[in-house]
């Protein structure tokens, strides 16, 4: 009996992800049709333009507690191994023979992960502990849960190089032109209501030769293994959203907007189209394609 | 990044490939500098200019990208860092090979004053010889790093970057030696090129003879040994071939005598 349940659970996952799949397929056919003035994704949905910052709020607002908890939940901890590969990569931090000050700014950086990883980088391989981290997000939730966190720190508490602002990343009013060596966006750019906007914005505040670099969900480039991935975030992740966070429909939109991402080739032009000279190819996969870290330098 | 590089050289057929018979431009890009990104071309050159005092290294890429007015982070650009600055250089100077031959004096050389008793294949050994010292010569600025380099290149994950590298050297000189034919020869004299170069370069790390005069040595008797066994292995086919020929023929005698 308990067996039959359980089958029949599986069924219905598995044909709840089939036709999640099938609306995919229609959105990404006629997807140049959605790229009109007015509306854009979130999700699977098509929402008005003005509304998509908005319900985006909403899901962080609502995720912003248990933020870290479930990170660790649906990546198995894995995330953390991202993020300290994409600064290791990255390897922030005033060379020898210079006294000029480094300015990093992290974009949609509430939880402070990245950038604490950052001052630690800079601290320990380079010895530099004067150099200035900005942290910013449109979230007023997310970015108190990272000054708390910062007040709980045992390094960066009441540091006076660590600030944080409330920010929209597509205009960035209050960072100045040609002002950051280091511009980073860990897993926030794909929240971004104008994406092409947010990296002009990026091109505009980086100083020549600073580096705009980004951590984010990408495609699987493994069919077998992402067969085995779509399954796992469309099942497994909304349904630990309702038990762990008490929110399903939040899950259900970050899976969502994951699949909607542009592929690593795509998004590598698209920072090419606002500006960047892009390193290499412009991106380094991370576990087969799950995350990838992309690099572009403003020369 | 290296894959696009070079299918680009098959997308823009050039005025000199319709004039390299059995040259291989199809597979190795002759201007391999020319692909990359201006401005990237620029800090690769900029830190070549520091290379020869502080090596191959990332204080290089630093200190030149410090010099171009841009900031400590902009060598992220070349994602491999050193390695990146060594295939550099690598391609630079195989490129100032290739220019060099083009822009060679057209007119034709002096009448020899004695006459040539060189046969075709010696001719082509001492032109290699000449091409692979001017390439090695192009080591000497970099010759206190070029070690360091060496043991990078060598390092598993570099391994197929670097061979590429040599087959494409070899290739660029054998051609310029003036080696048109498409038959076996063509892989085993790229071979023993590519051979002979690897050991040359690692020698002449070690080399402390005034002006580098023992690695030519070196390169001219690695050459010199090649070629004897090229010919051993020529004149043991042609043995087995004779052999061969006389045995078929004298089975025919006995047969026709039955």
């Amino acid at each position: 009996m308990n067996r039959l349940g359980a089958a029949q659970r599986l069924t219905r996952g598995l044909s709840a992800t089939r036709s999640q799949l099938h609306r995919l397929r229609a959105f990404s056919t006629s997807g140049s049709c959605l790229n009109d003035d007015k509306s854009t994704h979130f999700g699977f949905k098509t929402v008005d333009k003005d509304s998509k910052e908005s319900l985006v709020g909403q899901v962080f607002s609502s995720v912003a507690s248990k933020y870290d908890i479930m990170n660790d939940v649906m990546s198995f901890g894995i995330h953390r191994l991202w993020k300290d590969e994409f600064v290791n990569t990255l390897n922030p931090g005033r060379r020898a023979g210079s006294n000029e000050q480094l300015s990093f700014l992290d974009v949609a950086g509430g939880s402070g992960d990245i950038a604490f990883r950052i001052l630690d980088n800079a601290k320990r391989r380079h010895g530099d502990v004067s150099s200035n981290m900005t942290v910013v997000d449109i979230n007023p939730n997310m970015l108190a849960e990272g000054e708390k966190r910062a007040a709980a720190h045992p390094e960066y508490a009441n540091d006076p190089r660590i600030k944080f602002l409330v920010q929209n990343a597509e205009t960035l009013d209050q960072i100045p032109d040609e002002s950051q060596d280091l511009y980073t966006v860990a897993f926030g750019i794909r929240n971004f209501t104008n994406i092409p906007k947010a990296l002009e914005t990026a091109h505009r505040v980086l100083k020549p030769g600073g580096v705009f670099a980004c951590l984010e969900f990408s495609k699987v480039d493994n069919f077998i293994l992402d067969q085995v991935y779509t399954q796992y975030s469309f099942n497994v992740i909304p349904m630990m959203g309702q038990i762990v966070a008490g929110d399903r429909d939040s899950y259900q939109y970050l899976v969502e907007s994951i699949v909607r991402f542009p592929t690593q080739e795509k998004f590598a032009q698209m920072i090419q189209d606002a500006g960047f000279t892009l390193a290499g190819d412009g991106y380094k996969n991370l576990t087969f394609g799950v995350a990838a870290v992309h690099i572009g330098v403003k020369l | 990044m290296f894959r696009t590089v070079r299918s680009c050289a098959v997308a823009l057929p050039t005025r000199a490939s319709t004039l390299r018979a059995y040259h291989s431009i199809n597979l190795i890009n002759t201007k391999p500098t020319e692909d990359y990104n201006p401005k990237t071309k620029k800090l690769l050159d900029a830190a070549m200019d520091l290379v020869p005092s502080l090596g191959f290294t990332d204080q290089a890429l630093t200190l030149a990208s410090r010099r171009l007015g841009y900031t400590d982070t902009t060598p992220l650009v070349l994602p491999e860092g050193p390695l990146d600055l060594i295939v550099y250089h690598l391609r630079r100077e195989r490129e100032k090979l290739a220019v060099a031959s083009e822009t060679a004096p057209a007119d034709p050389p002096a009448a020899p004053t004695t006459p040539d008793f060189r046969t075709k294949d010696q001719r082509l050994d001492d032109a290699c010889h000449e091409l692979i010292v001017q390439r090695l010569k192009g080591n000497i600025p970099v010759i206190e790093h070029l070690d360091n380099a060496l043991a990078l290149m060598v390092q598993p994950q570099n391994m197929a970057e670097s061979l590429s590298e040599l087959g494409a050297l070899s290739d660029e000189i054998v051609h310029q030696a003036g080696h048109r034919s498409s038959d076996f020869d063509w892989y085993t004299r790229r071979a023993s090129i590519s051979a002979v170069y690897a050991a040359s370069e690692v020698y002449m790390c070690q080399d402390k003879s005034k002006n580098f005069e023992d690695t030519w040595k070196f390169v001219k008797s690695s050459l010199e040994a090649r070629r004897g066994l090229q010919e051993g292995v020529g004149n043991v086919g042609q043995w087995v071939s004779f052999q061969g020929i006389a045995s078929v023929m004298v089975i025919r005698s006995l047969m026709t005598r039955l």
